[in-house]
């Protein structure tokens, strides 16, 4: 038959072999489900919904706000609620193909497994950084606007929303590795929301008790964020490394897991 | 992919296993399976529930690990070259799962972009192709969530084939289906014959007497037999002639069970005829001295010939003994 003439078979195996076709599955997800819809719809209202009306208020009761405390009480919420959406809009990308067999169908194909864990982190990354990051920073920047307020230069707004790009990557990238290491969905789902709960309360006792372990917990970066969104400097390296290479180890741990996975 | 490629590691076979175990938790669902599968053939492999088929297909397909033991399939090493043997098999599981937000042409268009890279007028003709062969191109664009469990089911044939494998393997191809869809499957596995080599497992017994030309038996995790059909039918319990006799048969039963070369005669009687059902050890005494012995006394013959044991008596036969009997 024609086809089978100009048909041109895949190149390249190894450890990323059908990343490309699984890259494109996953993008298709976010789009073909409207799920990139959903969480700039989301987001929108979780953060800047709240940032609008918290505006809106003290407009109406004491005046002018300004425009550092917007950006403040912006990058709080932010920080604070979109990791709990990366965990739960996550937990059940490997649990979930690996209970509905998915996984086992698509691993009879010239894909690795590499691969197949891979383009789960890198196409919900991007999807998750454009919808909740992104989008609502040129979102926090429009409302400043439309309540006159002077905005957040861009270049500063991109390197704090750079910074809870990378705070995000730590909870997906934990999320990524329950997923590799659990058979159900409660462990992943519970672990990082229980994490994340406590984080304030571990975050106290570690002051106290391991001073030292304060800069290494996600939650440090934070407050990095806000400062190079106002304009300061970096006060420490010291989170964003330690977020950094949990995320490598976390990923690292999960490619080791998913390898002697058996379906 | 069959357009490009040798079929088998160059001895015709194209799966080959040695002593290949796995155990569970302490548990040994295969036991030292070596299976050799020839080029070509569609290759039953039958058992009971739990007798450790979709173990061993998964094992072939590098979705498990062996505990011991190997296995190649076109030469490859199952555990060190999946990703190689996975380009030039394809795989239908026993319960086909899909992405449910995908039609039916985005599944196939999704799954042959694992295999080419284009160009996508090709694919297009290659996905409308497997569509068809299946019957499914009126439904192609509907969501897989509304298919039915027979929908589903050449769905996934139509995925396993739409590189044209050199191997197909089918975990109970036809199992769950009613007999239209029973028969439209033993339709298109008996098409894929054409270009590829099909293993599948299955406890239908009727279908593998249909269309396989090998078959392999397995019960508890071990291989009980593994031959040409023929030759697992018309071996299986010596050689057995099938007689019609009208009229008294006594005397032509005694005669013939009087034989040194007889082993063992059987008696039905059906619509006042009487069938002898006759096994002998030597072909040869039987095909010249048994229709002899049959006539007189008052009975005619109204049928002789060759008779060979049903593939289910054969199955039942092999697994209660490896069962012990029970």
């Amino acid at each position: 038959m024609a086809t089978e003439q100009s048909l041109i078979p895949a190149k390249g195996g190894g450890w990323l072999s059908g990343f490309r076709n699984m890259l494109r599955k996953e993008n298709g997800r976010w789009v073909g489900t409207h799920e990139w819809l959903t969480q700039s719809v989301i987001w929108l209202a979780l953060v800047n919904g709240i940032v609008t009306l918290v505006l809106y208020i003290g407009f109406t009761q004491s005046g002018p706000p300004i425009t550092m405390d917007a950006l403040q009480l912006f990058f709080m919420l932010l920080g604070s609620f979109t990791p709990f959406g990366v965990v739960i809009l996550t937990q059940s990308d490997v649990v979930g193909e690996r209970q509905s067999g998915t996984a086992e169908w698509v691993l009879s194909a010239p894909l690795s497994r590499d691969a197949f864990l891979l383009s789960k982190l890198v196409a919900n990354s991007v999807w998750i950084f454009a919808t909740m990051v992104l989008l609502q920073g040129v979102a926090f920047n429009l409302i400043l606007v439309a309540f006159g307020l002077p905005t957040v230069p861009a270049i500063n707004m991109a390197a704090g929303l750079a910074v809870n790009c990378l705070h995000l990557l730590f909870w997906l990238t934990l999320t990524l590795m329950l997923g590799a290491a659990f058979h159900s969905r409660g462990p992943v789902l519970g672990i990082p929301i229980v994490f994340l709960i406590l984080q304030d309360l571990v975050a106290g006792l570690a002051s106290v008790y391991v001073p030292w372990l304060v800069p290494l917990l996600p939650k440090s970066l934070m407050g990095q964020g806000l400062q190079l969104a106002q304009g300061g400097g970096v006060t420490s390296l010291v989170p964003f490394v330690a977020v950094a290479l949990f995320s490598v180890v976390f990923t690292a741990i999960a490619v080791w897991r998913f390898r002697r996975e058996e379906f | 992919m069959s357009e490009s490629s040798t079929q088998s590691s160059g001895n015709g076979y194209v799966i080959e296993t040695s002593g290949l175990t796995k155990t569970f938790n302490g548990t040994t669902a295969l036991k030292g399976l070596s299976l050799r599968v020839p080029r070509n053939s569609i290759f039953g492999f039958l058992g009971p529930n739990g007798a450790g088929k979709t173990t061993t297909i998964k094992l072939l397909l590098g979705l498990i690990r062996p505990t011991s033991g190997s296995g190649t399939i076109f030469g490859h090493d199952i555990a060190a070259d999946s990703i190689e043997i996975r380009r030039r098999v394809g795989y239908l599981a026993q319960v086909p799962s899909y992405y449910m937000h995908m039609t039916a042409r985005e599944t196939l268009r999704f799954k042959a972009r694992f295999y080419y890279s284009g160009p996508e007028k090709a694919l297009e003709e290659r996905v409308e192709e497997a569509l068809a062969m299946v019957q499914l191109d009126d439904k192609a664009d509907r969501p897989i969530k509304g298919f039915s469990g027979g929908e589903r089911q050449r769905l996934g044939i139509a995925q396993a084939q739409i590189h044209r494998p050199d191997l197909l393997i089918l975990d109970e191809p036809a199992a769950n289906l009613d007999p239209m869809g029973r028969r439209d499957v033993l339709r298109i596995m008996e098409e894929l014959r054409k270009h590829s080599t099909v293993f599948y497992s299955t406890h239908i017994l009727d279908d593998v007497q249909r269309v396989s030309d090998t078959v392999a038996i397995l019960n508890r995790g071990e291989l009980l037999a593994q031959a040409p059909i023929e030759e697992l039918l018309s071996g299986a319990g010596g050689i057995v002639y099938n007689m019609t006799v009208k009229g008294g048969y006594e005397d032509a039963y005694a005669r013939i069970t009087g034989q040194s070369w007889v082993s063992g005669v059987s008696v039905v009687q059906v619509n006042g005829r009487t069938r002898l059902q006759i096994n002998v050890t030597d072909e040869q005494a039987a095909e010249d001295e048994l229709l002899r012995l049959a006539v007189g006394g008052g009975s005619v013959v109204t049928e002789f010939g060759r008779g060979r044991h049903g593939l289910e008596e054969v199955f039942v036969e092999m697994v209660e003994g490896s069962n012990g009997g029970h």
